[in-house]
């Protein structure tokens, strides 16, 4: 027999395991019970799962504590956003608002997004004005507003004096229009022949020191000149949604009258007008098959008619009726489409519309998906009902 | 019976680049043939060195036809007031904007100001001519409003319009010009010209970042409307009829 006692390895094990700091059960090899540990355990995850929603809408990781995120503003208190207040500008940047029939356009909300970019640039401020009418423009952009409520009609002479005052009593370092005809183009040009300040017509290029305006197959190069109108390309942007102060700026004005009296508006039948102008559309597709009520409620709205490739295929409307890729591209503010599934062509052919209306019978077609507004209904019922309603409201 | 004066610029065909009539001032010229055939008196103005851009006008009907010698590049607006001065006419005709050079489309709106006239662009048709002219204005979507103004005025044709059907070369080659000898005025480059380039097609910009940018990219937008399934045709009717009327479509 041996000397030497037998080791038993699982006691030595059981009376050397502790429970540690953590509360999991810790080996101390050796004689040497462990010190107290100096650092605690990190939790590699606790980062993660305290990450909060920051102002943007992503997530975000606070390594600090609750320290960074106390800084910010609308984390601190979500219900009260505090609207930009730019006290001091540099300098004001004039935006004369088209506002047709006293609604904000596409190229409204692209004149806002350029002119408060050429703002930010400049460190100046944005001077909206709008003659007819006051939409809220605390959101796009605008520190300061200038509302007037002038009859809702064609009176260049009436922008013109209002102009006048504004440009007396504010003196914007830059007149920001938008190239539109009748509205934005006309207005520029006669501020520009009755102040004789320096103009630059279709900018499609600003930047603070140096613009491009599209002449006659030539670009205008320069410093950006007191009066601007912008070419379309600029005007697809849209300004940031941040809350701004757009602070209402009085003025004091009495328009006077020009000399060009207004002498009403003239009756055109529109049925039969040129699709690529046209700003009401009413078409018809395969799911068409009462032509003349088809007919007879585009003569009751007076709206443009066109069709889907079937149907002028088939000589039920003429060839120049045709909507779509191989027809005519169409940029209505409201098209109204009876019958028509959608196929990928003529979608294509509308994708400029600003708003579609669909009545079709199946649920699933592809123009459903693409409409404002969806009916899943026969056209056949809908087109008689719409006229009947039309009816009814013109004679009672 | 009244002066008409038709302000005639040097067209540029877009392909070609050969001299051809320009697309607006031909529709402005169509509007002074309409008035010349009940009587009133056309004369064609043009501002250049060369007979050759008048003489392609003079293809569509024979009418006055007198040019200011001018160098190319010149500002033709001070030229032309001093002989408009001269022979008070009761309308002057002008195109929307010029083919060639800037092309503002800022010279009818100079010259109504120094003129003290009324100015009125986008002109379809001109209906009456007297003490007063009264006008047809073509609105967009293809609508149409009359209006009226003091004579002298000064009309931009629209830029729709047609040109005057007919073009003979015979009568082109036949024109004869009066070539007026006037102060050249004194240059103002201002602005540096480079040849134009085709434009980006309009973007929206997104804002916000990598994050703002995939979830334009990745997010489905159709669908989002109001969406109806089997009502009855009255209610369909109605919800249609309230929608146009609120984005204000509804004509009648």
């Amino acid at each position: 027999m041996s000397a030497r006692p037998r080791r038993d390895p699982h006691a030595e094990r059981a009376r050397a395991t502790r429970v540690g700091p953590a509360g999991r059960a810790r080996r101390i090899l050796g004689d040497v019970a462990p010190a107290a540990p100096v650092r605690p355990r990190r939790d590699p995850h606790a980062l993660r799962t305290a990450a909060v929603p920051g102002p943007a809408g992503r997530m975000r990781l606070d390594p600090h504590g609750g320290e960074l995120l106390a800084h910010m503003p609308s984390l601190a208190a979500p219900g009260a956003e505090q609207p930009i207040v730019v006290e001091r500008p540099a300098c004001l940047i004039l935006a004369v608002l088209d506002l047709p029939g006293g609604r904000l356009e596409g190229s409204d909300l692209g004149l806002l997004a350029a002119a408060r970019d050429l703002a930010d640039r400049l460190e100046g401020a944005v001077l909206a004005l709008t003659l007819h009418g006051r939409p809220d423009l605390g959101r796009l952009g605008v520190d300061r507003h200038i509302a007037l409520d002038l009859p809702d009609r064609w009176d260049p002479a009436a922008a013109l004096s209002v102009l006048g005052t504004v440009l007396a009593d504010h003196a914007p370092a830059h007149i920001l229009f938008a190239e539109t005809p009748l509205l934005g183009a006309d207005v520029a040009r006669r501020l520009a022949a009755a102040t004789g300040l320096p103009a630059a017509f279709a900018v499609h290029r600003l930047e603070p020191d140096e613009i491009r305006a599209r002449g006659a197959g030539l670009d205008l190069v320069g410093p950006p000149p007191p009066i601007m109108t912008l070419h379309e390309v600029l005007l697809a942007d849209r300004p940031e949604p941040v809350l701004r102060e757009a602070r209402p700026v009085a003025v004091a004005v009495r328009p006077d009258a020009g000399l060009i009296e207004d002498l009403g508006e003239v009756p055109v039948d529109l049925t039969g007008a040129p699709l690529a102008e046209a700003d009401l559309i009413v078409s018809a597709g395969d799911g068409v098959t009462d032509w003349p009520a088809f007919h007879a409620l585009a003569a009751r709205l007076n709206a443009t008619v066109g069709g889907s490739r079937q149907v002028c295929d088939r000589g039920l409307l003429p060839r120049d009726r045709q909507v779509g890729a191989s027809g005519t591209l169409v940029a209505p503010r409201a098209y109204l489409a009876f019958g028509i599934s959608g196929a990928p062509q003529h979608l294509q052919g509308i994708e400029r519309c600003q708003r579609v209306v669909a009545v079709n019978t199946d649920l699933h077609a592809k123009m459903i998906e693409r409409a404002d507004l969806a009916i899943v209904a026969d056209a056949q019922a809908v087109m008689p009902a719409l006229q009947t309603l039309l009816e009814q409201r013109r004679h009672g | 019976m009244a002066e008409i004066v038709a302000l005639l610029s040097a067209g540029c065909h877009p392909e070609t680049g050969r001299l051809r009539p320009a697309a607006g001032d031909a529709a402005a010229l169509a509007l002074g043939l309409a008035l010349c055939a009940s009587g009133h008196r056309l004369i064609g103005l043009h501002a250049g060195p060369a007979d050759d851009a008048l003489r392609v006008y003079a293809g569509f009907a024979a009418f006055d036809l007198v040019r200011l010698d001018l160098p190319a590049e010149a500002d033709a607006l001070p030229a032309i007031l001093p002989w408009l001065a001269e022979r008070h006419p009761a309308l002057v005709l002008a195109g929307a904007r010029a083919e060639q050079g800037a092309g503002t489309g800022l010279l009818p709106y100079a010259l109504a100001q120094a003129m003290g006239a009324a100015c009125i662009p986008e002109v379809a048709g001109v209906e009456e001519l007297a003490e007063r002219v009264t006008l047809v204005q073509a609105l967009p979507g293809g609508r149409r409003r009359r209006l009226a103004a003091p004579a002298p005025a000064v009309l931009v044709a629209a830029a729709r319009a047609a040109p005057p059907s007919g073009w003979a070369y015979a009568r082109a080659l036949r024109a004869r010009t009066v070539p007026v000898t006037v102060q050249e005025p004194a240059a103002t480059p201002a602005w540096r010209s480079e040849p134009a380039r085709p434009l980006a097609r309009p973007v929206r910009r997104i804002r916000g970042g990598a994050a703002a940018r995939m979830a334009a990219a990745t997010s489905f937008t159709a669908g989002k409307g109001q969406l109806l399934v089997q009502p009855p045709p009255d209610e369909a009717a109605r919800v249609i009829l309230a929608y146009l009327e609120a984005e204000g479509l509804l004509r009648s």
